[in-house]
């Protein structure tokens, strides 16, 4: 019998950050897998075994930024309003950033998924909002890290 | 521990704790409850101190618990004429998150024997959960009339009737919001959502009020309750509109504040300017609108229970007695008089996840209600109890703001851990308790021993004189999304 592979990401969930919302840890070899694995993260928040969403849609994600922090606060915010605006759940990010100059960071993201369906997807629970608080995009024996909180 | 002990139920930090605070912290709770705050409360406490105009302390209610910027159970007041700010952090993203508390003519005997089908039908009427999409179809300009008149809206288009707003807050608008203040991202957040439940905390319960329960029989019989009746608790907010306004302030605060106001702040979510600023103001107007998105909301919902109540029971709306006892925010500031020091000023009363508590003849209290003080509803856990209380002498130290529910106490991931959502969802209907959902993660993080025991954080407010017990209720049937 052969079963699906649980897809495996660099992030965990935290538990003393903060009792009522969800506070998680990703990290990545390059700032594009960090951000990956930050959308994961949220991700896996509202829906349990990602592996489970189909990748049937597609949607692409365009921000731009003063900086990094600036910059995942605002593209996972995107995941939201397309949770929100078209009922989307993603299970595969394909991101790339570049820093134009000092001050401006450009971000793409191919996102694939499916419309959240509570029959076949084991839902968990909504996220409100991503907050500022803690949130740090930063660099840690060669790797990337970022921690977020965001309000459920 | 942090906090010293001033009183039987009061505690207080005071500014050495950290650097910049303006004004000290005062706490209610019984020892064990501030004994187990969790550390990061003192930490995100300290911050709010430290916002330019704070007047005379910070709260922390007996409930509170680690947020992000500000503590849940947090209820902080600004002088708007001396710098005072408008922080939509201290406020939370669920703009209006709120409680409205239904009552029926029904007792126990008459829903017993129809207890699944009634929560069934609820969970088919009122969309829940993650994703979960309205039945309501609105326009954008339709919607931004929703977002100007609150429930006021809602019942002009039939949902409910005009009597509701009475035993609204606010009656059912607030009348500083203005549509023009949002985001097209806010208004496309919000369209598909009204009339939604939305998920995590957020549920519709059938509640049962056992005769035992009733700890003021004058005021619960002149509110309309009676032993043995049957109630309904509604618990949800703003939705993504909300959660847009907040969104969009927040960050556009962030960027500003030092640069066009010179105010610095220990956490990036507690972003704030001066409440008289125009940015201040746009702010306020748009979280009005949230507010009215929330109360509008809730009354869509309402119809949804008149309508389901009636197709199950068989019977007209009118003579099941469906009718609200009050409906009350615990995350939303408001402008509001208070005396300090002999002075009466104009402050801006930030609460997050704290109820306001008035005590009686304050202008805030709707008519109906002025001359008893502002009815309080506090929601428990799914599997423990809720309250209902009435505002009292004592608020004029809390800036007439109470607790808003159990208050977490472990994290949603370690309460998944420890709590299989299908197991309990046997437990509780094993225990009588008939339980609805999409999600038996959701439940599995929402498990009645993740919360603080609500009975030890009612007492505390009770004894303190800030919120008198009316009445208890028991939960019978649980929607959650």
């Amino acid at each position: 019998m052969t079963k699906m592979a649980k897809i495996k990401r660099n992030y965990r969930f935290l538990d003393n950050i903060t009792s009522a919302d969800v506070a998680f840890e990703a990290g990545g070899e390059t700032m594009d897998k960090l951000f990956e694995n930050c959308a994961y993260a949220l991700e896996n928040v509202m829906v349990n075994r990602l592996d489970r969403v189909k990748a049937e849609k597609e949607r692409n994600i365009t921000v731009e930024a003063r900086d990094a922090d600036q910059l995942l606060f605002s593209f996972l915010h995107e995941i939201l309003m397309l949770k929100d605006v078209e009922r989307l759940v993603f299970s595969r990010f394909k991101v790339s950033i570049k820093r134009l100059n000092e001050n401006r960071y450009l971000l793409k993201c191919i996102c694939k998924g499916s419309k959240i369906d509570p029959k076949t997807h084991d839902v968990v629970v909504d996220v409100k909002g991503i907050s500022m608080h803690r949130l740090k995009v930063g660099r840690k024996e060669g790797a990337y890290k970022a921690m977020v909180v965001v309000d459920v | 521990m942090e906090a010293k002990r001033v009183g039987d139920l009061e505690w207080v930090i005071d500014k050495s704790f950290k650097e910049g605070m303006r004004v000290p912290i005062r706490l209610f709770g019984t020892e064990n409850l501030i004994k187990n705050l969790d550390p990061q409360v003192y930490d995100q406490a300290a911050n709010v101190a430290t916002l330019p105009g704070a007047e005379k302390e910070i709260i922390l209610m007996p409930d509170a618990h680690s947020g992000y910027g500000a503590p849940i159970g947090t209820v902080a007041a600004f002088d708007v004429n001396n710098g005072g700010i408008i922080s939509p952090g201290m406020i939370g993203f669920d703009i209006n998150c709120s409680v409205r508390l239904i009552k029926t003519n029904l007792t126990l005997k008459d829903v017993k024997p129809k207890l699944k089908t009634l929560v069934e039908e609820f969970f088919k009427a009122i969309p829940s959960g993650v994703g979960s999409e309205s039945k309501v179809r609105l326009k954008e300009p339709e919607f931004k009339e929703l977002a100007d008149g609150g429930a006021r809206w809602a019942t002009e288009r039939g949902f409910g009737k005009k009597e509701d707003l009475e035993r609204i807050e606010l009656n059912g608008n607030a009348e500083w919001a203005d549509s023009g203040k949002l985001s097209k991202a806010a208004v496309k957040r919000g369209l598909n959502q009204i009339g939604t439940l939305g998920s995590g905390n957020h549920y519709l319960e059938i509640e049962h009020l056992v005769p035992e329960n009733v700890f003021d029989d004058k005021l619960a019989k002149k509110w309309g309750l009676f032993d043995d009746q049957i109630l309904i608790l509604v618990h949800t907010g703003s939705r993504g509109a909300g959660h847009q306004i907040a969104s969009d302030y927040m960050n556009s605060f962030a960027s500003i504040m030092k640069s066009k106001y010179n105010i610095e702040v220990p956490d990036r979510e507690l972003a704030a300017v001066p409440f008289l600023s125009d940015d201040g103001q746009d702010y306020y107007k748009a979280m009005g609108c949230g507010v009215n998105i929330s109360f509008a909301n809730k009354q869509i919902i309402l119809q949804r229970v008149r309508e389901v109540m009636s197709k199950v029971f068989k019977s007209d709306e009118d003579s099941l007695g469906i009718d609200i006892v009050y409906d009350v925010a615990h995350n939303r500031a408001t402008l509001e008089k208070h005396e300090i020091d002999g002075e009466n000023l104009e402050l801006l009363v930030h609460r997050k996840g704290a109820t306001a508590s008035y005590y009686p003849g304050r202008k805030e209290i709707p008519k109906l209600y002025r001359q008893d003080g502002s009815p309080v509803l506090i929601g428990g856990s799914m599997q423990t109890a809720s309250y209902l209380l009435v505002g009292s002498e004592n608020s004029r130290q809390t800036f007439c703001s109470t607790v808003h529910g159990a208050g977490r106490m472990m994290s949603r991931h370690k309460a998944k851990e420890k709590y299989d959502g299908k197991k309990l969802k046997e437990e509780m209907i094993k225990s009588g308790i008939y339980v609805d959902t999409d999600s038996l993660s959701g439940l599995a993080e929402e498990a009645g021993g993740a919360y603080k025991d609500v009975n030890e954080v009612v007492e505390s407010v009770d004894k303190a004189g800030i919120s008198r017990k009316v009445a208890k209720f028991l939960p019978l049937g649980v929607i959650k999304g």
